[in-house]
């Protein structure tokens, strides 16, 4: 597999196929940092397309191509973040209105799949950005602590312990929420 | 809901059951527009040094011009007088040559 630093090095040189496979190898990595940001499948699709716009723009300035996955990230990240605000200056509706998710959840236990999304989405909004990319990275999209710490620019301790405090916010926001297998590390 | 006293992975798949982000369409308009920006930059780049450069360019041929024409009505320098002549010249006179005549006429010191 071609490394980051090569295919960056040719999209710097108008290479389209090489953006191509570049952007597609963080497509899921960034539509679901920016799902777990906005809440909203059209939103953050939209966020993922301005935020690969903006990464071509100035794949000049990424100063180390081989950490381009955390580079990209933290353009969605900030893209995710600029919609987010805007959204909330449109909308007078406070984010606060939705709490008291444990019992919504525990009350109905046949709840349907489109509400759990809802509901989960609702308590990844009360996680903290670096708490909730970590937990999307690492319990949806199965990367490993050293991975998210790489493209994350966190040491791996930290990487471990945002991944620790936020599934303990969200058990403590959902009640005793469904868990997979064991840690893969 | 699965009860757990396990704290390991969480099942966060619900959030992604439903939504099928087309990828291939994401990535490709956003190359695309991109492509398309810099096409536009790159013309505008070229715009802007063109007219730029009109006013140095017709500048220039002026001073073309100038130049051609001061050089055409220039008479061409005319050639050093010989030696011989030059003496010959001198002692009709009775001129007594400087220094600087002498080095001219002789053309330095090479003769």
């Amino acid at each position: 597999m071609e490394s980051d630093a090569s295919l960056v090095a040719r999209v710097r040189l108008g290479d389209n196929a090489a953006a191509d496979v570049l952007l597609g190898r963080y497509f899921r990595a960034c539509y679901i940092v920016a799902l777990g940001s906005l809440g909203n499948s059209a939103d953050a699709e939209d966020v993922c397309q301005d935020a690969f716009i903006r990464c071509l723009e100035r794949i000049d300035s990424c100063r180390d191509p081989a950490r381009f996955g955390g580079w990209l990230l933290s353009i969605v990240r900030n893209t995710a973040h600029n919609r987010r605000a805007y959204q909330q200056i449109r909308s007078a509706e406070s984010i606060d209105s939705h709490l008291g998710l444990a019992s919504a959840v525990q009350s109905d236990a046949g709840v349907q799949q489109g509400e759990l999304r809802e509901q989960l989405l609702e308590a990844l909004s009360h996680l903290s950005e670096a708490q909730r990319e970590v937990l999307l990275l690492h319990d949806l999209e199965g990367w490993r602590h050293a991975e998210i710490a790489s493209r994350m620019n966190l040491s791996l301790l930290m990487s471990r312990r945002h991944l620790s405090d936020a599934r303990k916010k969200m058990r403590e926001l959902l009640g005793n929420y469904a868990t997979l297998e064991p840690d893969h590390d | 809901m699965i009860e757990s006293p396990d704290p390991g992975r969480m099942d966060l798949r619900p959030i992604k059951e439903g939504f099928h982000p087309d990828a291939d369409r994401i990535i490709s308009n956003a190359i695309r527009i991109n492509a398309i920006r810099r096409a536009r930059s790159r013309s505008g780049l070229i715009g802007e040094l063109h007219a730029f450069a009109r006013p140095l360019i017709a500048a220039a041929a002026i001073i073309l011009i100038l130049a051609a024409t001061s050089l055409a009505l220039t008479p061409l320098a005319t050639q050093p007088a010989r030696p011989d002549v030059v003496l010959a010249h001198w002692a009709r006179t009775n001129h007594v040559p400087t220094n600087g005549e002498l080095l001219f006429a002789f053309e330095g010191y090479g003769r």
